[in-house]
């Protein structure tokens, strides 16, 4: 008998433990650092200077084709805010803001690889569980979005992305693991006076990146 | 709930708006569509120096060696009428399908008949012929009676019987350059262009101006509108002129400021056709629409559809019509652009 009450006193004191942490499963903040690594998936086909004539910038151009996967290492910051909470916080309707930085590596991406991405990906997102809301109770959470990537390669662009993310929440950390992709590849043309315009270069990437909460 | 539908909309609208693609323009480039042309064997590779094309459909070309074939399909199939006593066959001039002229490495040769049979000219005097005409390098007809034409040996040669007779419109002990084009715009007003030399005359060849333009070797020269003419040349290259004397700063290049020789210039028409000119690895037109410099010059360089180089050294080139420049030059090249 004391030992099944000892019993019920510990699953007592659990219960309230497991209840009081259940109760700290809320965004925890809403600013994130996130790193990870991705791919883009780069096709190129257009003329490249391979000859200069004497001191000039100019000379014969040759058709060069590039059909390679880069590796982006990339690392940034984000701000994830609910808008919209419904269903006692569990469910928001918000959005992710961020900001990271890659760098393409890639041998086999003549011309690409070292050089410097600039992504600005930004969602509408609807998040489910851990860290939809500082009300949300859940240790897990998954959330999906929608939005553009704005970018700066070698010149600004914007390409059509989407998240998809799980998310866990100790006590004090919001960790989520997030997949980004471009929704569909991003085309560059050149301008041709007897071709009109002419892709020469595409570019989609996908990412999968780790984060959590400071 | 009004918040709810609001975030809703604008979330459709999001992912919706994503699924129309921006286009991003990289570079403005001008190309022209082409075709790489063969003449049939033993020809295939011979060095090609002139072509003309008197309609869109009968042509020839001429090249080193007495190569000689005329088409009369518009580039589709080719015969030999080769005769290899003509020398090198430098420049054609064409007046109609069947009567034309030759400048050779051993003269000047007329055709009536499409090439099938020529004959040599002669220089001429009030009293008769007196003798063959040696190399030439050019010749061109502005009547059917008064052409010019340019002698290896520094003749200006003028006929005003229509090529019976030639005669040398530089004095006796005249400072002689190699000379090697011509381009008049009337009988009586024209330019000659040569080994460093350039001359210019406007009553009919009695008189000439001379510029030395050395270093400069001027491969060809082509009059066009009031004022101006360009001049293909090398090691320079490409260049529009105001008329000399009308000023040094109103030359213009072509847009990318690549000056690979330049060999020959193509005109169709009157004023306002279609201008090129070729060279090596060079195809160069007027298109201020795609000019990378259009606040410099108008000219353009011209590449293929993809943005790449012609790799071919041009040598000669003419249109058949408005749209359809055929270029021939060395190694049996032979292409046609289509505009």
């Amino acid at each position: 008998m004391t030992l099944l009450l000892h019993s019920r006193r510990v699953l007592g004191a659990a219960g309230l433990l497991l209840a009081a942490s259940l109760g700290a499963r809320a965004q925890v903040s809403k600013f994130h650092f996130h790193t990870g690594i991705g791919a883009v998936f780069i096709k190129s086909a257009g003329p490249f200077l391979t000859q200069t004539y004497g001191s000039t910038n100019y000379g014969t151009y040759e058709l060069r084709t590039t059909d390679a996967h880069a590796l982006p290492f990339n690392a940034g910051l984000g701000f994830d805010a609910p808008l919209l909470q419904f269903g006692q916080g569990e469910h928001a309707l918000g959005v992710s803001l961020n900001a990271q930085a890659g760098l393409l590596v890639s041998p086999a991406a003549e011309g690409f690889s070292g050089r410097v991405l600039y992504d600005f990906p930004e969602y509408l997102t609807y998040l489910y569980g851990a860290k939809a809301s500082k009300h949300a109770k859940h240790p897990f959470g998954v959330g999906v979005g929608g939005g553009y990537r704005f970018s700066h390669f070698f010149l600004p662009f914007r390409a059509p992305s989407a998240l998809l993310e799980g998310v866990y929440s100790s006590d004090d950390t919001d960790w989520f693991l997030r997949l980004t992709a471009d929704l569909q590849p991003t085309r560059f043309y050149n301008y041709a006076s007897s071709q009109g315009a002419v892709e020469v270069l595409r570019i989609r990437e996908v990412n999968i990146q780790i984060g959590r909460s400071f | 709930m009004k918040q709810h539908y609001l975030l809703g909309f604008l979330l459709a609208a999001g992912i919706g708006a994503g699924c129309q693609q921006d286009k991003y323009l990289l570079e403005l480039y001008a190309t022209t569509r082409y075709d790489v042309l063969k003449l049939p064997a033993p020809a295939e590779t011979a060095n090609l120096l002139a072509v003309a094309f008197p309609s869109a459909s009968v042509g020839y070309v001429g090249g080193a060696g007495g190569v000689f074939y005329t088409t009369t399909n518009g580039g589709q199939s080719w015969t030999s009428r080769t005769q290899a006593a003509l020398g090198d066959l430098r420049k054609l001039y064409f007046s109609s399908a069947t009567a034309g002229w030759a400048a050779t490495s051993n003269g000047l040769y007329q055709t009536t008949n499409g090439g099938q049979t020529w004959q040599r000219a002669q220089y001429g005097t009030a009293i008769g012929p007196y003798g063959y005409i040696g190399a030439a390098w050019d010749v061109r007809f502005v009547s059917p009676q008064i052409g010019y034409a340019a002698g290896a040996t520094g003749d200006l040669l003028k006929t005003t019987n229509g090529g019976v007779s030639w005669t040398d419109q530089l004095p006796a002990g005249h400072q002689r350059f190699e000379l090697r084009a011509v381009s008049f715009t009337s009988p009586d007003s024209g330019q000659v262009v040569g080994e460093g030399a350039h001359y210019v005359t406007s009553n009919g060849g009695r008189n000439w101006a001379l510029y030395n333009v050395s270093p400069l070797y001027g491969y060809d020269v082509l009059v066009y509108g009031k004022a101006r003419y360009l001049q293909a040349a090398g090691p320079k290259g490409f260049s529009d002129n105001s008329p000399i004397g009308g000023g040094s700063g109103d030359t213009r290049f072509v847009d990318n400021n690549l000056n690979w020789p330049i060999y020959a210039l193509a005109r169709y028409g009157g004023a306002g056709g279609p201008i090129a000119a070729v060279g090596e690895n060079t195809l160069i037109r007027y298109d201020p629409e795609f000019s990378t410099q259009p606040d410099l010059t108008p000219w353009t360089y011209v590449r293929t559809p993809e943005g790449t180089s012609f790799s071919a050294t041009f040598r000669g080139a003419a249109y058949a019509d408005a749209h359809t420049l055929y270029a021939v030059g060395d190694q049996g090249a032979l292409y046609r652009f289509i505009n």
